[in-house]
């Protein structure tokens, strides 16, 4: 086959298998929404305690790492962008320029981003090594549904970490953003800078910033969730099963991202 | 769902059963029916496992039928296949698949807990029961890993019994097991299908799949081996016995 024929086959195999992986995750996600809503409320004394942990690790321990995260994002990025704002005389526009960056696209990106590297890896590690060694089966056998009990815990504890590590990331990052100009001598005053970004932030940025956040969590535990658990799977595959994950998730949620903005557009 | 009198709890026929590696088993015509202790053996590879995993309803047959309680598998709903799973108990090869990240206590209580059926006082008195059948009353904390292959397979049996089911099946429950464990585990499985009395309900139809038949070889058995791809029916222990099929020898040898 020569080289053009050889190109086009590479790209039609990989088409096929965007399509073969889209329908798949998709299905998978159908089948967990249905589970999540039909049995929300049942065996409540063992998924609660599971949704608790979840939140807890993919939430409430990231929190260190959020607010460092944050602060380092703030400095490094807002800091100088304030500073830069006020030299060229633009301090009018600093709450807007904020509430686009760090509410809309740096908060949630950012959280999400940090949420699948510490906690989706790990999930598809997790579940991967189960469905290896056979423990799915067992749950079967033992009348409890996989998806009940491994993926819906994961996928309700992800999307409210996502959204409370984000909701603490931008406040951090803002307030970072601004003890980088104090300390740089910006000629700024906290009123002005506090009171521009709250005069920017409308109820539409809290209601876009929840949608998204969530669905991002939603997207990284399904995504991670199917790579783990729902195709038979060796040992030796789990770790390329998590690279998958991991650049699908970012795929995934950057796409979502995209949506989000053109409805930003639209809806201004 | 109660069973009436002479209903079959599990039947395969015509079925093919889809093994690893592209191999099938092929099952003509199988029927556990209640208070039946089947022993079914098969060399390394034979497809045990697949075909206990068939027959209790954890996997479907690739051809042919497949009934659980009287009822096609296909036509189940997911609300029916629940309540089948809790009337038929199933105990895993080597280490009973416990859940490595409980322990060995939140394993054994997992299934009832789930089933959100159980208050707190019947919960704890039905797992001290269940740990006292097992002999791992004194293990209920300990994580899974850091217990023997043989210790987590009882608890395995235990997570199996919690639920009190009315059929128990084991893949090839002596397997790597010291004589004085294999001699509990045949008295144990003897006791249930006896119908003796314990504290709580036990099953006593039982299915087991064995490499080795010599320990079984008790009056009241239905033997069958798996062999090139079918399920062969043997007949009573004293039959067995006296069969000259070169895989029967090689399990009494």
């Amino acid at each position: 086959m020569s080289l053009i024929g050889r190109y086009f086959a590479f790209v039609a195999r990989s088409c096929a298998y965007i399509k073969d992986t889209v329908r798949s995750v998709g299905a998978f996600a159908l089948i967990t929404l249905g589970v999540t809503f039909t049995k929300f409320g049942e065996s409540r004394q063992v998924i609660w305690p599971l949704i608790r942990k979840q939140i807890a690790r993919a939430g409430v321990r990231l929190l260190p790492a959020s607010i460092f995260l944050g602060s380092v994002l703030g400095l490094a990025i807002i800091g100088q962008m304030v500073s830069l704002l006020t030299r060229v005389g633009a301090i009018d526009v600093i709450g807007k320029v904020m509430e686009t960056v760090v509410v809309r696209e740096l908060g949630p990106l950012a959280a999400a981003l940090m949420v699948l590297g510490r906690v989706g890896t790990a999930t598809v590690i997790e579940l991967g090594t189960k469905r290896a060694q056979g423990e799915v089966e067992a749950l079967e056998a033992l009348g409890i549904d996989p998806v009940h009990y491994l993926v819906v815990p994961r996928v309700v504890g992800l999307a409210f970490s996502i959204f409370s590590l984000t909701v603490y990331l931008i406040i951090t990052v803002i307030v970072s953003g601004f003890l980088f100009a104090f300390l740089t001598d910006v000629p700024i005053e906290p009123e002005v800078y506090f009171g521009q970004i709250v005069d920017n932030i409308s109820y539409q940025d809290f209601i876009f910033l929840a949608i998204k956040t969530l669905l991002f969590g939603t997207i990284i535990a399904v995504v991670t969730c199917y790579h783990g658990l729902a195709q038979p799977i060796r040992l030796e595959h789990v770790s390329i099963a998590a690279n998958h994950a991991v650049s699908q998730s970012v795929i995934a949620c950057l796409l979502l991202n995209a949506v989000f903005v053109v409805s930003y557009i639209v809806t201004s | 769902m109660s069973l009436e009198n002479g209903q079959s709890i599990v039947q395969l026929r015509e079925a093919s059963i889809a093994l690893s590696d592209h191999r099938s088993l092929k099952v003509d015509n199988w029927t556990l029916l209640p208070g039946e202790f089947w022993v079914v053996g098969g060399l390394n590879w034979t497809g045990k496992t697949e075909w206990l995993m068939t027959a209790a309803g954890l996997q479907p047959v690739g051809a042919g039928q497949q009934s659980i309680f009287g009822t096609p598998l296909t036509r189940l709903t997911s609300a029916e296949r629940i309540a089948n799973r809790r009337r038929m108990g199933f105990v895993f090869e080597h280490t009973g698949r416990l859940f490595a990240e409980l322990s060995v206590a939140e394993n054994v209580m997992l299934p009832l807990r789930y089933q959100a059926e159980a208050d707190a006082a019947t919960l704890e008195s039905r797992l001290g029961n269940v740990m006292e059948i097992c002999g791992i009353r004194d293990l209920g904390e300990k994580p899974p890993t850091e217990l023997s292959r043989g210790v987590q397979r009882r608890a395995g049996l235990a997570r199996a019994l919690i639920l009190e089911p009315e059929v128990l099946f084991l893949d090839t429950p002596l397997i790597g097991l010291d004589p004085v464990h294999a001699r509990w585990w045949l008295d144990l499985l003897r006791r249930f299908h006896a119908g003796e009395s314990f504290p709580i309900q036990t099953p006593n139809t039982i299915v087991v799949t064995v490499e080795d038949f010599r320990p079984w070889l008790q009056p009241g058995r239905e033997f069958a081996m798996l062999d090139s791809g079918n399920l062969v029916r043997l007949g009573q222990a004293s039959t067995v016995r006296r069969c000259e099929h070169r895989v029967v020898q090689e399990m009494l040898a």
